[in-house]
């Protein structure tokens, strides 16, 4: 932990953490935030044998960052991977209980995972961005699903940079390749990526964990400029950018959820002793 | 803290062994390359002499310095070709199942376990056992689809048997040009078919009693019997009752009729020689005409009644040496004449048999008559030409089939020989019946395809492809295995179904590694003997491949051949084509090379 801090507050002096004080973000705290996205009723999953989340109940508010954290294998990617099914890569794992997003039954035999897919976007820890240009890797996505022409993607390519804050840099060199940019480039890439095909909810497995600080803050950045318009549940590691920049968080523990509620409470007055362990560093 | 005194290996001794290593590792590469060198001067310094466009555009021959690679080769490409077209989509298909589609219920991800167990193993399995897997499973097609010598099923075959006269009608001629156009074999017990093979006996002939064509009778034998060793030909009739008649033009009488099963027949051929005979039937019995005549076994017709028409007995062993020493005499002629002779071989000699007979005579009695009526002073091939074409005329004395038959046992003989390129149009199309241009374009000819495939080019193709096929299989599942899975996931996370994350992601990614692997499975398939060899056989073959279904010799067996003779010309001639087909592997592989390096380009 200590560590961590004393990188992000070298980096950029102005972003230095006091846990003391409330975040920012609790002046919008009205906006959404009595609107429930996902509902999570008595979900649970196993990886064979393993059950490796039990029974959490949660509800995640629409337009909010929602943080999960937790010492790793605690479940939080699990879950995090759960909400679009990217779990079902996997042949041994399973669910039960319930996942609603609205009304739609996220595990549902029903459920068309493509369509769930469109509808849920995923940036992954490592940038992934494909070995293609960088109009082709925001194209990608909505060539999957749309017929359209050439002027009806240049114009979404536009709007998908604009959304990641990306056109300014981009527009004169949308058709290098995506794999000679930096990392925090790539990941803000995937993220204009994601958004291209219009989601509704944005998960975001450790986006931050393979840049370096600066990228770390851009992404943030971004993060603070995309929630006016989608759900972001986000998995990390870094205590400092769940309380900078997440509205809601989650504290699991071996599979667990701890403690749920608005980020600023969490980290300031936690109500289990677990929690307030973890976020000033006693262990995890 | 006081550390324990460890002892320190010596920097210098370390140094040593750093030396010795690099030593040895040189030593090794130089034995390799060495080796390499010397054999590839070998090479080289052996065939360059033989290296000539020449060698390049003519068949094998007798004469070393007049043979040529080009039918093998063209073998070679078309068989790689046949084996590319079908290895490398269907390989690269499975590939994308075993890899991309694992399953998840448990009792057929065992079944995946075993499949790929099973096809890394194939990858090991020697090539000449796929030899005889394709010998069962394309020539043969396990039998299920008739033999290749009675086909099932044939598309175009008549087309291809066919000559057209001057005179605007076809002449059909059932045999393949690539078989010995008159011996019959009809039994499935011949024990080597190879050189009997006999197409489909489908032929119209003539009725003998009306003088047209008959259906009405469901087997027919007809043919000539020039001389016979004996005064008389034993008919032995095994079952049903069949008709023996004299075929003469002006009279044709019955020798025998409603033959009982068991009944011995003697036929008095004294006075008759030359004479034609007919023999009808019906289809489905079995005839035995024995005493060292003829021995015929008409059986499974397959079905449906059939017209049968049958040339000579390959045992008629004094036309056979008659038929020899004519053409011994023109071939004396001949290398008498234009300082070359055509190859006879054996087996020739029934062919040649036959088309004396069918000819009545070649009226080549000695090399003083071939000198005068051929100067042999005058060396032009023109007049070479002329001359066996006024021959073939003379020779041909009674309908127009015999003719088409004789001259096909002449092509037959003579593409065996370095004439063919020059004699081989005159033959067919210097005189009355001309035969049909195969050579045009194989894109303008009408398809020929059978069930089963027989032991042509195509079944050639296809066990190439079962060579090579595990080895695609293998490294494009290394390639896409190497695709990281991270990319897969991005696409999926956008909402991409299995195959559109395949298609646009993985599959492109994997190109360079799928197109390397398969190129050198290619050239693999290129240097392939063994199983060629079990289906092919190697055989004297001096054309081109006319259809899928046609004969072929692809390089490998053709070197082989020249390596495998005595005389040490034909060592130099196998030299030059190693050469080639070094040459021809050599750009496999910088294609190979190439592509790796533009898609590497394009990737990054």
């Amino acid at each position: 932990m200590n560590i961590s801090t004393t990188t992000i507050a070298e980096a950029t002096p102005n972003a230095t953490v006091e846990l003391n004080k409330p975040v920012v973000h609790d002046e919008r705290e009205g906006i959404d935030a009595t609107h429930t996205l996902i509902t999570m009723r008595k979900f649970s999953s196993w990886y064979g044998s393993f059950k490796a989340l039990h029974d959490l109940d949660m509800d995640i508010k629409e337009r909010q960052i929602t943080a999960f954290i937790g010492p790793s294998g605690c479940g939080k990617s699990t879950l995090l991977r759960w909400i679009n099914r990217m779990n079902d890569l996997i042949p041994s794992a399973r669910v039960e209980g319930s996942m609603k997003i609205h009304d739609l039954d996220v595990h549902a035999r029903s459920t068309d995972v493509v369509a769930l897919r469109r509808r849920v976007g995923m940036v992954f820890q490592k940038p992934n961005p494909f070995p293609k240009t960088i109009y082709d890797n925001v194209a990608y996505g909505p060539r999957l699903h749309m017929k359209l022409t050439k002027s009806e993607t240049d114009d979404l390519v536009e709007r998908s940079l604009k959304g990641a804050a990306l056109w300014k840099e981009y527009k004169d060199r949308l058709h290098d390749s995506a794999l000679g940019l930096s990392g925090g480039q790539q990941q803000r890439l995937c993220i204009a990526r994601a958004i291209a095909v219009d989601p509704e909810i944005l998960l975001m497995d450790e986006p931050c964990s393979a840049l370096d600080p600066k990228s770390t803050i851009a992404i943030e950045d971004l993060m603070d400029e995309l929630r006016a318009k989608y759900t972001i549940v986000i998995v990390t590691h870094n205590m400092q950018q769940a309380a900078r920049s997440s509205d809601y968080c989650a504290f699991m523990f071996e599979g667990n959820l701890i403690e749920f509620g608005k980020t600023h409470k969490i980290f300031t007055n936690p109500d289990h002793k677990q929690t307030e362990d973890y976020i000033t560093g006693r262990f995890g | 803290m006081n550390a324990p005194a460890y002892k320190f290996k010596s920097v210098k001794q370390r140094h040593i062994k750093d030396r010795v290593f690099l030593v040895c590792c040189l030593v090794a590469a130089l034995i390799a390359v060495l080796t390499l060198a010397v054999l590839l001067t070998s090479i080289i310094a052996q065939g360059a002499g033989y290296l000539t466009t020449n060698f390049l555009t003519t068949g094998p021959s007798r004469d070393p310095g007049q043979s040529g690679i080009l039918p093998s080769m063209v073998g070679t490409v078309i068989i790689c070709a046949i084996c590319a077209i079908f290895a490398i989509p269907i390989g690269i298909a499975t590939a994308i199942l075993l890899e991309e589609y694992r399953p998840k219920h448990p009792a057929l991800r065992w079944l995946h376990g075993v499949v790929q167990t099973n096809i890394t193993n194939l990858a090991g399995v020697p090539s000449i056992v796929y030899g005889i897997l394709g010998i069962t499973a394309f020539a043969s097609m396990f039998g299920l689809a008739g033999s290749s010598l009675t086909p099932d099923f044939t598309i175009g075959q008549y087309w291809y048997d066919q000559y057209v006269g001057a005179d605007g009608r076809s002449y059909y001629n059932r045999v393949s040009h690539r078989s010995a156009p008159y011996v019959p074999a009809f039994d499935d017990e011949v024990t080597d078919p190879r050189p009997f093979e006999v197409r489909r006996p489908q032929v119209r002939v003539l009725n003998t009693e009306t003088g047209e064509r008959s259906d009405d009778r469901d087997v027919l034998i007809a043919g000539s019997i020039g001389q016979a060793d004996g005064p008389r030909a034993k008919l032995l009739l095994q079952g049903g009752s069949w008709t023996l008649a004299l075929d003469d033009a002006s009279q044709a009488s019955v020798l025998f009729a409603d033959a009982q099963p068991g009944d011995e027949v003697w036929y008095d051929l004294g006075a008759a020689v030359p004479a034609k005979f007919v023999v009808t039937g019906k289809s489905g019995e079995r005839l035995t005409m024995a005493g060292g005549m003829i021995d015929i076994m008409l059986d499974k017709p397959r079905g449906k009644p059939i017209d049968v028409e049958i040339g000579f007995d390959h045992e008629v062993t004094p036309v056979k040496d008659a038929a020899l020493t004519q053409i011994g005499l023109l071939a004396d002629a001949l290398e008498e004449s234009i300082g070359s002779a055509p190859v006879f071989t054996e087996a020739s000699a029934n062919e040649a048999a036959a088309a004396a007979v069918a000819g009545a005579d070649l009226k080549i009695k000695s090399p003083e008559v071939f000198a005068a009526q051929f100067p042999v002073g005058d060396k032009h091939p023109s007049n070479l030409e002329q001359w066996i074409a006024s021959q073939l005329v003379a020779m041909s004395g009674l309908t127009g089939r015999d003719v088409g038959r004789a001259r096909r046992a002449i092509m037959n003989e003579v593409q065996r020989t370095e004439l063919a390129s020059r004699l081989g149009g005159v033959i067919m199309s210097g005189t009355n019946p001309v035969r049909i241009d195969h050579k045009n374009s194989w894109l303008s000819l009408p398809p020929y395809l059978q069930l089963p495939f027989g032991r042509g080019v195509f079944a050639g193709g296809l066990t190439l492809m079962l060579v090579v096929l595990p080895i695609i299989i293998v490294s494009a599942q290394e390639s896409l295995r190497a695709v990281p899975s991270t990319l897969r996931h991005g696409s999926l996370a956008l909402g991409g179904t299995k195959w559109q994350s395949i298609s646009t992601i993985a599959l492109p990614a994997a190109i360079p590694g799928i197109c390397t692997g398969a190129i050198l499975a290619m050239s693999r398939a290129i240097g392939e003997a063994a199983p060629i060899l079990i289906l092919a056989g190697v055989v004297f073959i001096n054309f081109l491949p006319a259809n899928l279904m046609d004969d072929f010799t692809a390089m490998p067996l053709q070197i082989y051949n020249w390596a495998s003779r005595p005389q040490t010309e034909f060592h130099r001639v196998a030299a030059a084509g190693i050469i080639v087909l070094l040459a021809i592997l050599l750009s496999f592989n910088a294609l190979a090379v190439f592509i790796r390096i533009k898609f590497q380009k394009q990737q990054s």
